[in-house]
């Protein structure tokens, strides 16, 4: 067998070789060079993001250590570059957003693309245009958004208020601490009550499977803001804490021994330094929900 | 089997056709189902004073500091301090009350963290975790584990392998049957690629090209086709090790903010028909030796616990695909075949080579040789290159500890390399004008000759290698001599067959006796007179027609140099012996010149003669 095919088999397979190789560039040229375009443009919105992302909570808390981080605020530097990662991701997004949406969803990915826009724009501080992409999203890709982006994007709402809530407490750090008006509106937003950020997250967590990685990140979403409640409780109250009987802090408890939960299924490793990280920062310990 | 040229390039056409399509969806499914690093909302992420008082007023954290109390079973006395300090209304603490209080709460806090195991004394200032698993935390996936419903990229390829399988085994129903041998050998390479986890890249055609690799490699070499477990496993490992390789070099290249794209598309064909020639190598000169031995082969692992054989394929494709291109055109199928079979079994031998060097050995000594050599014209070519590796590589493996000395810091450091660099530069050099001898060696005369002087130096290094275990000028001097006496006296009726004969004789006469090298009063080694004296009478443009008729032929030279070297090797070896010689030959010349037939018997009683044994 070997000696009589020897020659032509060492002849067909260059021919094979080099007819694979030309016939497959030429086929996946041909078949990518109008529609891979777009699917590209989303990987890089997704690695511009990523990148951003990736800076952001590394300055907001990759020290694991609440009494040495230093709060972004301050860190202009390190702002604008997250910024312009962010702004980068969106531009990507836009050469193929509206213009390929048939092509997107025919390669179900208008979600993918919806969602990235929505969350660069959060981020970039347009809170307006990202719960319209969100809006957006569930119209024209409901059946395109899968479990990831659906509860994420159901927690947008949630997100931004936490984000406001900050604005509005730093103003209270600047000297218009002791107002109880302000404080309260600020609880109605943070709050585990309805249209409360703490409410809005949690259900975001129940359209995905309680095992689902996103908790992880949801779960601390909750945490910071309850954070935020408690800073404005502080400057509120005459720098006391909320007490044990405080709803918002035993919310938080029962959501951190959610947190401590959920990341020994997955097993990662640091487990202890970052529930220990939320214990630390906002003076609690995890709590079994009744 | 399909035969027919036509059929197969048909068949490769299809098979490409399906596959583009299915890799684009491929390609699409996993940027759906990509992980993305989630952005928390601003939040105050820092403890300030107010933070410190609320630790140190609370009875879960640190209040016990403050008024005495235990905490998990360790009692703590009050801190006056502290409690001086909380007694004051906040507002009326000062900016160092402030500073104080915060510091304090730094120490309590880091006295919690001790007591809980989450303070490491030895690590000093590292972070509490590293970036890796920090980020960990904030990138998620698309789905939860188990719950993807769109088809993995090897899932979806499996479907397209499926009907290129179909295809193929309609000719040769044999090779899909789990059961039959063939069947089993594709089964251990498809399980092997089940295992890699392929970047998010542009897919490429790799896990196609190389199915249809080992359909072709399998049906061609019959040891892989035993059904031995062993085989299967070599399968196994060989696509494991030699794909994982390719696709991080794809996704390193998809990654290069220095390439467009079209230089990205020239870099992964590139490497992608490297792969493949390794691929279809390793399992085509790798399987018989390795299935001679599987357990040394299979099991020993390198410094980075890849199995031998993919560590030896890998090193090769590192070296091809990193040293600026520069070998890429030194190395055929065939070549490579020969390095790896020869790599595989000097290092199932010699482990260490790899082990002691972490990896980089083989590498080192290729890549070391190809640069000798390439100061010479014509020698770093794919004719000749492959075989040069192979005896360095088995002559070294004979003597490791002489041959490669420093083999842990300096592996491209290779008595061999210097041995067969000398050798072939001598031979390549390109003759005088004045010379008349002017061959042209063939590949098979340089290695023929390489190899002689390889094995002298394994059999004999004591003569070539001095005390500090360098070259000494021994070698070098004799081929020189050798060459310079064929050049000046041999005509164009001294074939270069002829001359790498007497060649090899030299070198063998010189391991008779050291004093072969030993100098005359006009300088001449007495080895390259002994053959001057031989070669200047039988190629003398004046010889005797007569003598010319009897004495050129081939196996006439060879057994006169024969003799002559083997007689003398008994003698004083002085300029008396040359003297001697010459009349024996001059006489023998005259005899045939006489009408007498010449034969080696006559040459021995002469010999014998002249140099009377004692």
């Amino acid at each position: 067998m070997k000696n009589n095919s020897n020659s032509l088999n060492q002849k067909s397979q260059i021919v094979i070789n080099v007819f694979i190789v030309v016939t497959l560039f030429s086929c996946i040229t041909g078949c990518f060079d109008t529609t891979i375009t777009s699917v590209n443009h989303l990987r890089e919105a997704q690695v511009a993001f990523n990148e951003s992302a990736t800076l952001e909570n590394e300055y907001q808390m990759s020290t694991l250590d609440p009494l040495t981080t230093k709060e972004m605020g301050n860190e202009v530097g390190n702002t604008i570059a997250i910024q312009n990662g962010y702004a980068s991701a969106l531009l990507s997004i836009n050469k193929i957003y509206p213009s390929e949406s048939v092509q997107l969803k025919n390669d179900k990915i208008l979600g993918n693309v919806l969602f990235i826009k929505a969350m660069a724009q959060w981020r970039i501080g347009d809170f307006e245009s990202a719960l319209g992409t969100a809006d957006l999203a569930l119209q024209e890709a409901q059946d395109l958004l899968y479990p990831r982006d659906t509860a994420v994007l159901a927690a947008l709402p949630g997100l931004i208020k936490i984000d406001l809530a900050f604005k509005e407490i730093k103003k209270m750090e600047e000297g218009a601490g002791g107002d109880l008006n302000i404080f309260s509106e600020i609880d109605r937003r943070l709050s585990y009550k309805e249209g409360g950020a703490v409410n809005d997250i949690r259900k975001a967590r129940a359209k995905v499977n309680k095992g689902h990685e996103v908790n992880i990140y949801l779960i601390q979403a909750q945490l910071s803001a309850y954070r935020n409640y408690q800073v404005a409780y502080q400057l509120s109250h005459n720098t006391h804490n909320p007490p044990e009987t405080d709803k918002n802090k035993k919310e938080a408890q029962y959501n951190l021994k959610d947190l401590e939960d959920i990341l020994n299924v997955f097993a990662k490793t640091g487990i202890k330094n970052l529930v220990n990280y939320w214990k630390s920062l906002c003076l609690i310990v995890p709590d079994i929900r009744p | 089997m399909i035969t027919d040229s036509a059929t197969l390039m048909l068949f490769a056409i299809r098979s490409a056709v399906k596959l583009g399509q299915q890799a684009r969806i491929a390609y699409v499914d996993s940027t759906r189902r990509r992980e993305i690093v989630l952005p928390l909302s601003n939040f105050f992420n820092s403890s300030g004073f107010m933070d410190a008082l609320g630790y140190f007023r609370d009875p879960k954290f640190g209040k016990p500091y403050v008024e005495g109390g235990h905490i998990d079973g360790q009692e703590y006395e009050g801190s006056k301090i502290l409690q001086n300090l909380l007694a004051t209304p906040p507002e009326k603490l000062k900016k160092e009350d402030k500073e104080e209080l915060e510091m304090l709460h730094v120490k309590y806090v880091n006295i919690d963290r001790a007591r809980e195991g989450l303070l490491s004394w030895e690590k000093g200032d590292e972070p509490i975790i590293s970036s890796e698993e920090f980020e960990a935390f904030f990138s998620i996936s698309q789905w939860r584990s188990g719950a993807d419903p769109t088809p993995s990229a090897l899932h979806r390829m499996a479907g397209t392998f499926l009907e290129i399988g179909i295809d193929y085994a309609i000719n040769t129903p044999d090779l899909f049957d789990k059961n039959s041998k063939k069947g089993k050998a594709i089964y251990s390479f498809l399980s092997a690629l089940d295992d890699i986890d392929f970047p998010e890249t542009a897919l490429s055609e790799l896990p196609a090209r190389l199915f249809v690799a080992t359909m072709e490699t399998v049906t061609e070499n019959i040891e892989l086709l035993s059904g031995d477990p062993k085989a299967q496993e070599f399968i196994k490992i060989t696509t494991r090790e030699i794909s994982t390789n390719v696709a991080q070099r794809i996704n390193d290249i998809n990654n290069d903010s220095g390439l467009d794209a079209i230089a990205k598309r020239e870099a992964r064909l590139k490497v992608q028909d490297w792969g493949e020639l390794l691929y279809r190598s390793t399992l085509s000169s790798g399987g018989r030796l390795i299935l001679s031995d599987p357990a040394k082969f299979l099991s020993v692992k390198d410094a980075g616990n890849q199995a031998l054989v993919s560590s030896v394929g890998n090193s090769i494709l590192d070296l091809i695909l990193e040293d600026g291109g520069s070998l890429e055109d030194v190395f055929s199928r065939e070549g490579i075949e020969v390095v790896i079979s020869a790599v595989l079994r000097t290092i199932g031998e010699h482990p260490e080579i790899l082990t002691r060097t972490n990896n980089e050995g083989v590498k080192k000594l290729i890549s070391g040789l190809a640069k000798e050599l390439s100061q010479t014209d014509n020698l770093l070519n794919r004719d000749i290159f492959p075989e040069i590796v192979r005896l360095v590589l088995e002559k070294s493996g004979e003597n490791l500890e002489l041959f490669w000395p420093d083999l842990q810091n300096d592996p491209k450091k290779n008595l061999m390399i210097t041995a067969a660099k000398t050798t072939l530069a001598i031979l390549s050099r390109k003759p005088k004008d004045n010379e008349s001898w002017k061959p042209q060696f063939t590949k098979s005369d340089l290695l023929v000759v390489t190899e002689s002087v390889l094995d002298e130096l394994v059999q004999n290094p004591g003569w070539l290698i001095t005390e500090a275990g360098e070259l000494n000028g021994t070698l070098q001097a004799v081929l020189t001599s050798t060459i310079d006496v064929l050049r000046k006296h041999g005509t164009k009726r001294l074939s270069t067959s002829v001359g790498v004969e007497i060649i090899l004789e030299a070198l063998t006469t010189v391991a008779l006796r050291q004093e072969f090298t030993n100098k005359l009063p006009n300088g001449q080694m007495i080895v390259s007179a002994a053959i001057e004296v031989i070669l200047s009478r039988i190629f003398s443009k004046h010889l005797d027609a007569k003598a010319s008729w009897q004495l050129l032929k081939v196996e006439v030279v060879e057994g006169i140099m024969q003799l002559a070297m083997e007689r003398l090797a008994l003698t004083n070896l002085d300029q008396d012996t040359i003297n001697k010689l010459q009349e024996c030959i001059d006489e023998q010349i005259a005899s045939i010149a006489k009408g007498n037939l010449f034969s080696l018997d006559s040459l021995a009683d002469s010999l014998d003669n002249k140099f009377p044994l004692t």
